[in-house]
C-alpha cells in the first residue's frame, strides 16, 4: 500500500489539524499587522508556539515514539507544514533542535544525553543554533578553525562562528570544532553540545543589506563544554555533520514548504501589481509564468515527499529543488523591481535586497550544483587551476 | 492516486524497457520512420498485452497498473520514439467501453490544434464509447510529419462522458514521453561529455558544462513531477498547465543537450532533432489544449 498525500489517512490527518488550527493561533499573532510586535515579543510568542505544538502532539512528527516523537512519516510532516503555512501560523524556533541536534542525539548520543536534551527540544523549552560556518569556512566546513582545547573534565572553546541563525535566542549550540591540532582534515573535528548561556559566548547580530539581521556572529572566548557534552567519539565529528544528511530529508520537506509559501506570496504580489497597477507590456503574462513555476515547485515537493514516504530513491530529484526555489525567488523580486510599481515600489526594493542572500546562505547555488554534478551525475572533478599566473 | 509508481511497477517497467531495447537497437534515422516499418512490432505489443496493461481507468481489470506506472512506460517510449500511438492506445483502452478482448491498437487520440481531435484509424473505425468521429485526414498542420515519431491524424468529436479522463491521462502520457525523450539525451550528453575532450580535458570536467547538465537533469526531474501531477489532479485547467510545463521543461532540456554536444548537436545525423521535434509538436498540441481549458 502506497503512502500518498491524496490518501484517506492523509485526508483525515489534515482535517483534524485544520480544525485544531482554527482556534490555536494566538490572537497577538493574528493581529500583528495592526499591533506590530517587538522583536522580543515575537521571539517569546514563537517560543510559546513551539510549546503549544508539542502539547497538541504536533512536535517531533517523524521522531520515534520511544524518544517522545509521533512515529509518523513525511506525508504527515508535509501536511503539518502545509497547513501551518495556510493558517499563517507563527514559525517556531525549533528547526535546529528538531531537525539536526535531536536526530543526531537519538542516533549517536549517550543515554544521559538523550535524557538531558530530547524532551526539552521537543517541548520547545530549549532552542538550538547550529555552529558550523566560520569566516574562513563557509561551504568548506572541514576548514573550521574554532578550537576546542581539552582541559580538565571538558573543553575550552576559542573561535568565531558566523551566519548562525537563532543564536540570539538559542540555549544550546550544536558546535563543530577542531579537537586535534595534528590530525588531518575531517579527522580533527568533534561535535560539542555547548551551553550558550556563558559570559564567554557573545552573540552579535549581522546587519544585512536590507537592514534586517536574520543571522549572527558568535564569538567563543574561552567558553566551556563538559566532556559529557561531546557527541560521539572525539575527532569523529565529521561523521556527525555528514550523518545529519539523512535527517535533513525531513527538514527539506519543511524548508521546501517554507520556501513554497514565500514563493507563492511573491508571485501573488507580483501578479497583483501587474494586473492592477503596472500592466506594462507582458507583465501579466510574466506573472502567470511565475505562478506556474511556483506551482511546479510544489508538485515537485509533493512527489519528493511521496518518494520519501515510500522509501524510494529521492536523493537525486531532491538535490535540485533548493537552488531552483531560491533562484526563482530572486527572479520574481527582480521582475517586481522592474515593474516600478507606484504602490509597491518600497516592497519590491526591500524584497529584492533581502533575497540576495537566498542563493548564498545554507550552501550557495554553485556549491549545490557541484553536489548534483559529482554526487548525482557522477561527472568528472573539475581540473585543478594551473599554477601558471601565480606570483612566484 | 499517487505521485510515485506502485511497488509492482519496477518489474513491469524493466520488462518493457527490455522489450524496447531489444527492438530498437539501431540509432534512430530517417529509415526508422518508414511507413509500415513497425507493423510487426505493433502486433507484438498487442499480443504481449502491453496495450491493455493499464486495465480500466476505474481500477478494474486483471493485472492493471496505475497511471503513475503507465507514465513510467510512456517515459521509456519517449526515449525510443517508435512511431506508433502507444500512449493513446493504452489510455483509450482504459476508458473505452469496447469489449476487452480487442485492444484498440491503431486507434489513436491526440489533441489537435483546436484541442478537440481524436484520431481513429480508418480501418478500425471509432472507438466505442466515443462519438463517431468526423474523419478529416491531413487536415492539420500537425500532420506535416514535422515530428515523424508522432503519428498524428485528426478528427473532431464531441466530448463523451469519459473524455475528460482520457484527455487528462493522455496529456500526462504525452508529457511523460517528452520527459523520456529528454532523459535519453541527458544520458547521451553525459556520456559524450566524458569522452569529448577540449584543451586536454573531458568537457564534462568543466563546470560550465557541468552546470548545463545539472540544470538539464533538474528540468527533467521537475518535468516528471509535473507530468505526474497532470495525470493526478482532477482540475482540468491545472492538468493541462502541468502537462505543458513538463513538455516545455523537456524542450529546454533538449536545448541544453544540443549545447553540450557542440557543433554535432545541430546536425541531422546526430538524431537529437527527432526527440526535439516530438517534444515541439506535443508542446503545440498541449498549448492548444491548455488554452481551451483555461
Amino acid at each position: 500500500m502506497l503512502h500518498t498525500l491524496a490518501g484517506p489517512a492523509a485526508g483525515s490527518y489534515r482535517d483534524r489539524l485544520r480544525e485544531w488550527l482554527e482556534t490555536a493561533i494566538p490572537l497577538q499573532w493574528r493581529q500583528r499587522d495592526e499591533h506590530p510586535l517587538t522583536i522580543d515579543a515575537e521571539h517569546e510568542l514563537r517560543r510559546h508556539w513551539g510549546r503549544r505544538l508539542f502539547a497538541a502532539g504536533y512536535a517531533g512528527l517523524t521522531w520515534p515514539r520511544e524518544f517522545g516523537g509521533q512515529g509518523l512519516g513525511p506525508i504527515e510532516e508535509f501536511i503539518l507544514y502545509d497547513e501551518l503555512a495556510r493558517a499563517d501560523a507563527p514559525e517556531s524556533l525549533d528547526t535546529i533542535g528538531k531537525y539536526l541536534a535531536g536526530p543526531a542525539i537519538i542516533h549517536r548520543g549517550s543515554d544521559a544525553q538523550r535524557e538531558k536534551y530530547l524532551r526539552k527540544i521537543l517541548s520547545g523549552d530549549e532552542i538550538w543554533c547550529e555552529g558550523y560556518s566560520e569566516p574562513g569556512a563557509g561551504s568548506d566546513l572541514a576548514a573550521a578553525s574554532t578550537v576546542a582545547k581539552p582541559i580538565e573534565g571538558g573543553y575550552r572553546i576559542t573561535g568565531r562562528k558566523i551566519w548562525t541563525s537563532f543564536a540570539a535566542v538559542a540555549d544550546r549550540c550544536y558546535l563543530l570544532a577542531k579537537t586535534s591540532p595534528t590530525l588531518p582534515r575531517r579527522h580533527n573535528l568533534s561535535v560539542l553540545l555547548l551551553d550558550m548561556h556563558q559570559p564567554s559566548v557573545q552573540v552579535r547580530p549581522i546587519k544585512q543589506i536590507s537592514g534586517a539581521a536574520y543571522f549572527n556572529e558568535v564569538v567563543f572566548d574561552g567558553a566551556r563544554v563538559e566532556a559529557a557534552d561531546r557527541l560521539g567519539p572525539e575527532n569523529a565529528g565529521w561523521e556527525l555533520v555528514g550523518m545529519t544528511g539523512p535527517f535533513r530529508r525531513v527538514r527539506f520537506v519543511r524548508d521546501g514548504l517554507r520556501h513554497y509559501s514565500e514563493l507563492r506570496d511573491l508571485a501573488a504580489r507580483f501578479r497583483e501589481c501587474a494586473q492592477q497597477h503596472c500592466p506594462a507590456d507582458g507583465s501579466v503574462a510574466r506573472a502567470d509564468r511565475f505562478v506556474e513555476r511556483v506551482e511546479l515547485y510544489r508538485w515537485h515537493l509533493m512527489r519528493l515527499t511521496e518518494l520519501q514516504a515510500n522509501e524510494r530513491d529521492w536523493f537525486g530529484p531532491a538535490s535540485v529543488i533548493r537552488y531552483t526555489g531560491t533562484e526563482l525567488s530572486q527572479q520574481i523580486t527582480e521582475a517586481g523591481l522592474a515593474l516600478a510599481c507606484p504602490r509597491d515600489g518600497a516592497y519590491w526594493r526591500l524584497r529584492y535586497l533581502d533575497r540576495r542572500s537566498a542563493t548564498i546562505s545554507g550552501g550557495s547555488v554553485q556549491i549545490q550544483r557541484n553536489v548534483v554534478s559529482t554526487a548525482v551525475l557522477k561527472l568528472p572533478r573539475p581540473p585543478r587551476p594551473q599554477s601558471a599566473g601565480r606570483p612566484s | 492516486v499517487s505521485l510515485v509508481p506502485s511497488a509492482d511497477s519496477g518489474p513491469v517497467s524493466a520488462a518493457f524497457a527490455e522489450l524496447l531495447h531489444g527492438y530498437a537497437r539501431e540509432p534512430i534515422g530517417d529509415a526508422w520512420f518508414r511507413p509500415g516499418r513497425h507493423d510487426d512490432f505493433a502486433r507484438e505489443l498487442s499480443a504481449g498485452g502491453w496495450l491493455a496493461c493499464g486495465g480500466k481507468g476505474d481500477g478494474t481489470g486483471d493485472g492493471a497498473v496505475g497511471l503513475a506506472d503507465l507514465l513510467e512506460l510512456a517515459e521509456l517510449w519517449g526515449a525510443r520514439l517508435i512511431p506508433l500511438p502507444f500512449s493513446a492506445s493504452v489510455v483509450l483502452a482504459r476508458w473505452s467501453s469496447a469489449p476487452d478482448e480487442d485492444p484498440p491498437w491503431r486507434t489513436a487520440a491526440y489533441l489537435d490544434r483546436d484541442g478537440t481531435a481524436l484520431v481513429a484509424h480508418p480501418e478500425r473505425g471509432p472507438v466505442a464509447g466515443l462519438a463517431e468521429p468526423d474523419w478529416t485526414p491531413d487536415s492539420d498542420a500537425a500532420l506535416d510529419r514535422f515530428a515523424p515519431s508522432l503519428p498524428l491524424a485528426t478528427a473532431s468529436a464531441p466530448a463523451s462522458d469519459a473524455a475528460a479522463d482520457w484527455r487528462r491521462e493522455l496529456t500526462a502520457m504525452l508529457a511523460a514521453e517528452c520527459v523520456g525523450a529528454a532523459r535519453m539525451w541527458l544520458t547521451r550528453s553525459i556520456d559524450y561529455s566524458r569522452v569529448r575532450e577540449t584543451y586536454g580535458q573531458p568537457i564534462g570536467s568543466y563546470q560550465a558544462i557541468q552546470y548545463l547538465l545539472v540544470d538539464l537533469y533538474r528540468d527533467i526531474e521537475f518535468a516528471k513531477s509535473a507530468a505526474l501531477w497532470a495525470g493526478q489532479t482532477a482540475d482540468p485547467t491545472q492538468s493541462a498547465r502541468a502537462a505543458l510545463s513538463a513538455v516545455r521543461l523537456a524542450r529546454t532540456g533538449l536545448q541544453a543537450a544540443i549545447q553540450v554536444h557542440g557543433g554535432v548537436g545541430f546536425t541531422w545525423e546526430l538524431g537529437l532533432h527527432f526527440q526535439l521535434r516530438h517534444v515541439m509538436t506535443v508542446e503545440r498540441l498541449l498549448l492548444a489544449s491548455a488554452e481551451e481549458t483555461r
